[in-house]
């Protein structure tokens, strides 16, 4: 599960990252959540060998033409948590575009969400009291289920909803592997626009068969419309992150059996 | 983006860009148009582009795809006696990508000091070492370069080797970007330098080609 609050333009500076940094620097409770910075570089094309001309197309002589290359530049940084058994389990990720916390030791959202929110909140106060803006709020996660003798529809049968609002039931026919991926604009209870993206897939990893859900919310700082602004506040977020979740538990709740809603911890139509 | 997208054969797209080639009697150049299919950026797609989980080597892959789109309708590439309009290529297929995605997670867990460290061996990379290592593995994915598989020098800086029966290279991913790279078909030996940034030298890319075809 990942939660990300992202910026609108222009994004982040080296001053703002610089910034950031200090605030972890400052705040014990952080560095001891974190033990481990690291820096990240961010890779960048270089040789962008068109010049626009008058009319805005590009232009370049063959002559002139030399193959690309990427070169690097300050990308953020990423706060590490690993287990005892040297597993990272959570991660900040402080980038230009956003600032996310991913949590691969899920187990309850009301578990979760105070720790996720607990992280975020300095660092987004800190970037918004230095010009940053909110673009959007998302929340992201994945489920994935072995599937032991191997894709069949049996086995997608007895995972997936056979009702489902979300997938086609012939998919539930085929004999081998399948997608769906799927996204739509909603609108969220205080107006705001909401794109749901939802990628459900049968398929075969390094061996293995899998079922696996993957899903992205996010909340955007406009009305429904799109282009009417509505302003996310750094107080806001809880509440959102809220909105998010109950959107991705209507959408599994809406493709999962109950057996395997059982399975991952979720409360059949509930949360 | 370019994608093969049903919205590319909109009217108003046919309009404007047209399909085959044609002349211009008022400049007396030629221009070629290639068939293309084309879906515009600002389109309002209920579609995300944002990954918060997004791995180096996919970050790789969207600079490059987003680089190769550039080589649209509006490219031109101007002649003595014709202005060629280039059509997008097709993106470069997410296997060849998918390739290199073992390497560069190796790379991060070196750095990480999770796969399977033996603590005798070799020093922990340090984040210099890890960060050239990652944009030296950059520039090869960028040369369209088969993917290699990595290793830990002693003094931790990080490596990449090819082998093929008696043919074998490797490179060393200095933090000065002055890699230094070596290979043999067996009977012959070549080595030299690769300064990053900078072009990869040509009898590089010929061994590491030649290895592997």
């Amino acid at each position: 599960m990942a939660i990300g609050v992202e910026w609108a333009m222009p994004h982040l500076d080296d001053a703002q990252f610089a910034s950031l940094q200090a605030v972890y620097e400052a705040n014990p409770e952080i560095k001891e959540f974190f033990p481990t910075l690291a820096p990240v570089q961010a890779f960048l094309i270089q040789n962008q060998f068109g010049v626009a001309g008058p009319d805005g197309a590009v232009q370049f002589e063959p002559k002139n033409f030399t193959p690309p290359q990427f070169t690097a530049r300050n990308g953020g940084f990423d706060l590490q948590r690993f287990d005892t058994a040297g597993k990272l389990t959570w991660v900040a990720s402080v980038r230009p575009d956003f600032i996310s916390v991913n949590c691969t030791a899920y187990d309850r959202w009301k578990n979760v969400k105070p720790q996720a929110l607990a992280i975020l909140r300095p660092f987004v106060e800190a970037a918004m009291a230095r010009g940053a803006t909110i673009n959007a709020i998302g929340l992201q996660y994945q489920d994935a289920f072995r599937l032991l003798d191997g894709a069949s529809p049996d086995a997608t049968g007895q995972l997936f909803r056979k009702d489902s609002r979300y997938l086609p039931m012939h998919l539930f026919e085929q004999p081998s592997f399948w997608h769906c991926h799927q996204g739509w604009f909603s609108k969220a209870p205080d107006e705001r626009r909401l794109l749901n993206n939802v990628a459900t897939e049968v398929a075969e990893v390094n061996g293995t068969h899998f079922a696996r859900i993957g899903g992205q919310h996010r909340m955007f700082a406009t009305l429904a419309d799109g282009l009417t602004s509505k302003p996310i506040a750094s107080g806001e977020i809880d509440q959102i992150l809220q909105c998010l979740h109950d959107e991705n538990i209507s959408v599994i709740n809406g493709i999962l059996s109950d057996g395997a809603l059982k399975a991952i911890g979720c409360t059949v139509g509930g949360t | 983006m370019i994608s093969n997208s049903v919205l590319s054969r909109s009217p108003a797209f046919l309009s404007t860009m047209p399909m085959t080639g044609g002349q211009s009697t008022a400049t007396q150049s030629t221009v070629y148009v290639v068939s293309e299919y084309f879906v515009s950026t600002k389109h309002s797609a209920a579609k995300s582009e944002v990954d918060y989980l997004e791995s180096p080597v996919e970050q790789i892959r969207a600079q490059v795809n987003e680089w190769l789109s550039r080589f649209g309708s509006r490219t031109r590439v101007e002649t003595e006696d014709a202005t060629l309009l280039l059509a997008p290529p097709s993106q470069i297929p997410q296997e060849y990508f998918d390739s290199y995605e073992p390497v560069f997670r190796t790379v991060m867990l070196y750095r990480a000091r999770v796969s399977n460290w033996s603590g005798d061996a070799a020093d922990i990379p340090l984040e210099a070492q890890k960060n050239a290592a990652l944009l030296g593995l950059a520039n090869l994915v960028l040369g369209l370069l088969p993917a290699p598989s990595p290793m830990l020098l002693e003094d931790g800086t990080i490596g990449a080797f090819w082998r093929r029966g008696q043919c074998y290279a490797s490179i060393d991913f200095e933090v000065d970007g002055e890699h230094s790279w070596a290979g043999t078909d067996g009977t012959k030996f070549h080595s030299g330098t690769w300064k990053v940034p900078g072009q990869m030298p040509p009898e590089l890319i010929s061994e590491l080609l030649s290895i592997n075809h």
